[in-house]
């Protein structure tokens, strides 16, 4: 009786012994993994992050990022994060505008701010498996749009067809993953051949970005918020790549920050040529004060749309003195005096 | 008795058995927190190469004539205007997501001046400071009909915590 009783506890000491070690293998196992993804996006994250700084210090430029397991998500919740995995990097003071999902190899591509002079450079990331259809009316105000978004280094790299407002009904879908209708002026009605495919779109429209999703199933759009561009060609860029109102309002705000830095750098710069003027160092033909001014309005433009870029008055304002401004640049060039930019 | 004994053997090979565990992965933390610290590093060296990059491209002090640049250049009144702004904290603090902790400076080299800006210094305690350099062009464009150029250097030193 009492060796059989012995011989049952020693069967469960070793069940439970058995099951303690297979636990504690189990767990090491588990952690290791969990802190393996932890390092590795994290060190993906500051890979991508690295190859961002770089594109953008180059304008006018596209290049192929390799493709991150796993795939890249950026969301704007309102500040803008590049998430790898568990890894969550804001994107700073980058201006980034970006689909929502880079599954694939990430095209990325700089466009340069100028308002009127170079402040700083757009960051615009896609896929190829992001096919786009730019819709724009051959003979109408959106050509020049269209010619902008066509020259740049992007459209050689991406899925982009380029359509008339009279073609768009013949399209048929092609089976892509992610579709984007661009719609340089009026939004149109979607081709039937996409009424099972759940679409996103833009209509850039006399400087106005207003996003747009078709539903699964669905015939018609759900506008989203209208967001006033800055009369620039990045801005235009920028509405086409950026998924959503808050990523383009995001990355706007970043854009406004560098015109605000930039154009305090530059009218201190102004005021020091203006006391080597005064000083006899420079001829007296070279008048900075108008150009000063203009700067400084730039400047004021500048911080309080970093603040709301839905001011449209205020992108009206900064349009005018940056149109003032090319006029009194060129006036300095025929004086043959140093230049504002 | 004999089972008494059974036993006793049974829980000495577990102690054995997890001593030797303890002991691996006693030597395995150690492993990974010298690779810990060697990501750190990498990443460290990452965060310093990139300051240098953003420093080197600043569009604030680019060398431009009708929005046409010159490569590698710095325009020296858009140096000092700068140097100047970041004397207000607030200003210097728009470039902290840019730099970090770290200090740019920049001096003229040849011909021989006393030419020195301390553009952006945001010290922070560090255990190690990574210093990149560069030589830059500076431009002042009210020296003479067309400008002058001299040769400088860019420092950029980051602070790595």
């Amino acid at each position: 009786m009492s060796r059989g009783f012995e011989m049952q506890f020693h069967w469960i000491f070793v069940l439970i012994a058995g099951a303690m070690i297979l636990l504690f293998f189990f767990s090491l196992a588990q952690k290791y993994k969990n802190i393996s993804e932890k390092d590795l996006s994290a060190s993906l994250s500051w890979d991508l992050d690295s190859a961002f700084t770089a594109v953008t210090q180059i304008p006018d430029t596209a290049q192929t990022l390799p493709s991150v397991p796993g795939g890249v998500s950026i969301t704007c919740n309102p500040v803008c994060s590049v998430n790898i995995g568990s890894s969550q990097k804001p994107v700073g003071d980058k201006a980034v505008f970006s689909p929502a999902l880079l599954t694939k190899k990430i095209i990325a591509w700089t466009s340069p701010f100028k308002m009127p002079f170079k402040a700083g450079n757009a960051l615009l990331l896609s896929a190829p498996d992001i096919h786009y259809y730019v819709v724009h009316d051959e003979f109408g105000e959106s050509e020049r749009e269209f010619e902008v978004l066509s020259s740049s280094p992007m459209w050689s790299y991406l899925t982009i067809t380029g359509l008339t407002y009279g073609d768009l009904h013949n399209v048929q879908y092609d089976g892509s993953p992610q579709v984007k209708f661009v719609f340089l002026g009026i939004k149109d009605d979607i081709p039937s051949s996409f009424r099972n495919v759940e679409v996103d779109g833009v209509s850039i429209n006399n400087y106005q970005a207003s996003y747009l999703k078709k539903p699964r199933n669905s015939d018609s759009w759900i506008q989203g918020i209208t967001v006033p561009l800055p009369y620039d060609d990045s801005s235009i860029h920028a509405a086409m790549a950026s998924q959503d109102n808050r990523m383009l309002e995001n990355g706007l705000q970043n854009l406004y920050r560098q015109l605000w830095l930039v154009s305090s750098v530059y009218s201190g710069r102004l005021a020091q040529l203006d006391d080597l003027k005064k000083s006899g160092l420079l001829q007296d033909s070279c008048d900075y004060s108008e150009a000063i001014d203009l700067l400084l309005e730039i400047r004021k433009d500048a911080q309080e749309l970093k603040g709301n870029v839905h001011q449209t008055s205020k992108l009206a304002d900064l349009k005018l003195n940056a149109d003032a401004l090319v006029l009194r640049n060129e006036d300095l060039v025929y004086q043959s005096c140093p230049t504002v930019f | 008795m004999k089972g008494q004994i059974r036993m006793f053997e049974t829980i000495g090979v577990l102690v054995i058995f997890f001593f030797m565990l303890g002991l691996a992965a006693s030597v395995y933390s150690n492993y990974r927190a010298s690779a810990f610290e060697k990501q750190q590093r990498g990443l460290a060296d990452l965060k310093a190469g990139s300051a240098a990059d953003s420093a080197f491209y600043l569009p604030e002090l680019d060398c431009n004539f009708v929005n046409v640049q010159t490569p590698n250049c710095f325009d020296v009144y858009k140096l000092n205007s700068l140097a100047d702004l970041m004397k207000d904290r607030s200003f210097r603090d728009s470039y902290f997501p840019l730099f970090g902790p770290a200090e740019v400076k920049i001096k003229q080299i040849f011909p021989e001046s006393d030419y020195n800006v301390a553009l952006y210094n945001y010290t922070t305690p560090y255990s190690r400071a990574i210093v990149s350099r560069s030589p830059v062009l500076l431009y002042d464009i009210a020296n003479g009909v067309r400008g002058s150029y001299a040769f400088g250097l860019i420092e950029v030193t980051t602070y790595a915590p």
